[in-house]
């Protein structure tokens, strides 16, 4: 009785994992099966990376769970937003290791985003809340720091081809992604604000599935180049 | 309509989005490009500066060394063949002959201090040229009798620049000096000539040649790497056609402005 009990739950929750979703975790679970496996080869932005992908896998694992449970995904964001900003804050400063005021200024904007994240989760919102404001300040801090990334790549150029550094690919993807998800929240938030529609519904979540996946294989492969050339990572160490 | 707007809208709106961040990120890889070029010329013309400045010390040193032996040493040694000149030995023959030895021993030591000090400078190179001063190094290494040696050429006085002139009779010093110290070769042509806006500086021995190590050494110290960079500092190409046992010839050509 009691395994028949487990295997309808089991059956109840692999429903949740649709064939999209699947194909989606697959591909954060690449990155992490790629950097743990070689993870003594990688360097600090790697490892970082690495990291950061396990906890993004567990995260959009429990969202599944937590879909069959209370039919509600939105907790699990609570606590990924502030994991990604300090994930993406160390990712940011092992690739700007050149002056002091623009490692000042990452770590100045990580903070505040990080408090203004956590108060919102706190104080504002619920946890049962989809998490909009975290995820909207989420995406302009990583914004602002692809842009500042941009510009230090620009002064400090390496021979190295830009399509072979890990950092590029790793900086287009953050800039690609979370300037579709800053978008699509922002104008989300201002349309409810006036007491209109939104409009993108229909078509924001297959938006931003697309660039999910292109993040994450952007990861990948910041994580392949990384492996493959060690000593030529971008402007890292 | 308001079915056609609401479907309209967001795809041109996701539309214009996309193509404005990927439009972003292929700009980036251009400008990118663009810095790495001015960056590759920028550290360029610094290794050219550096290496002028490398160069220019070195032959001030060399001046200065060469004025040295000659004002002061060479100087010194002509006091001191002098002064043994004045003694007398009348009653100790073998004394005499002690210091004649030491008066030729002398002589011989002034010669080598001026020959030293005449190939260090490059002021003879302003007064004499570059043809006539090659001309003379090749007949004092005839006369040495070490290796025969020809010298061939269809210039006077060919039209380069004076740090030119420098810089290919130091390569011709180095390349004489390689011939005699390592090619172990009975004979030697050295030709200038000039053809079609270009010089042509070569040096060509039957010796045994260099060997594939050398070639391909890439340290500081080695003589063909010196002659390599004297090479692209002054726009020039360096040929070198070598085997075992085959001899060697090493070919310098400068493209000539006029």
């Amino acid at each position: 009785m009691e395994d028949h009990s487990i295997i309808e739950l089991l059956k109840n929750v692999g429903v949740k994992f649709t064939p999209a979703f699947s194909f989606y975790l697959l591909v954060i679970l690449a990155g992490v099966i790629f950097g743990l496996k070689n993870y003594k080869q990688l360097n600090r932005s790697g490892r970082l990376l690495t990291q950061m992908l396990c906890g993004v896998f567990l995260s959009e694992f429990s969202t599944r769970i937590l879909e069959y449970l209370f039919s509600n995904t939105s907790p699990a964001y609570h606590f990924l937003v502030p994991f990604i900003i300090f994930y993406t804050m160390l990712i940011y400063l092992s690739y700007l290791p050149h002056k002091k005021s623009i490692r000042y200024l990452v770590i100045l904007l990580g903070s505040l985003s990080a408090l203004l994240v956590i108060f919102t989760s706190v104080v504002v919102d619920s946890l049962v809340n989809f998490f909009s404001v975290g995820i909207m300040t989420l995406s302009l801090f990583v914004i602002l720091n692809a842009l500042i990334l941009f510009r230090v790549m620009l002064k400090y150029p390496l021979e190295v081809h830009i399509l072979k550094q890990p950092v590029f690919w790793f900086n287009s993807a953050n800039l690609f992604f979370y300037g579709i998800t800053f978008f699509l929240f922002a104008s989300n938030r201002l349309l409810q604000e006036n007491g209109m529609e939104f409009i993108f519904n229909d078509y924001s979540d297959h938006i931003i599935y697309f660039a999910n996946i292109i993040l994450y294989s952007s990861y990948f492969y910041n994580l392949l180049l990384t492996y493959k050339q060690k000593s030529l990572n971008g402007i890292d160490e | 309509m308001e079915l056609t707007n609401n479907i309209l809208i967001p795809i041109l709106a996701g539309t214009a989005l996309v193509t404005l961040l990927v439009g972003f990120i292929i700009s980036f890889v251009f400008m990118y490009r663009k810095a790495q070029l001015n960056f590759k010329l920028e550290r360029q013309a610094f290794q050219q500066t550096l290496l002028e400045t490398q160069v220019e010390i070195k032959e001030q040193t060399l001046t200065d060394l060469s004025r040295e032996l000659h004002d002061n040493l060479g100087q010194i040694a002509s006091l001191i063949k002098i002064n043994l000149s004045m003694l007398s030995f009348k009653e100790s023959p073998e004394n005499q002959q002690k210091v004649k030895d030491s008066i030729e021993l002398l002589k011989q030591l002034i010669h080598d201090i001026r020959h030293l000090s005449s190939t260090l400078n490059s002021d003879n190179l302003k007064t004499h040229g570059l043809i006539a001063t090659i001309q003379r190094d090749v007949e004092k290494i005839q006369s040495s009798g070490f290796i025969a040696i020809t010298f061939e050429t269809n210039t006077n006085q060919p039209l380069i620049g004076f740090e030119s002139t420098v810089f290919l009779y130091r390569m011709f010093q180095e390349m004489t000096n390689n011939l005699i110290k390592h090619a172990q070769a009975t004979e030697a042509e050295v030709k200038i000539s000039v053809q079609n806006k270009l010089l042509t500086l070569s040096v060509k021995d039957n010796g045994q040649g260099i060997p594939p190590t050398v070639l391909n050494d890439k340290s500081q110290g080695n003589g063909l790497r010196n002659l390599e960079q004297r090479c692209k500092l002054i726009g020039a190409n360096l040929n070198i056609d070598t085997a075992a046992n085959s001899g060697t010839l090493i070919e310098i050509k400068l493209p000539l402005k006029a």
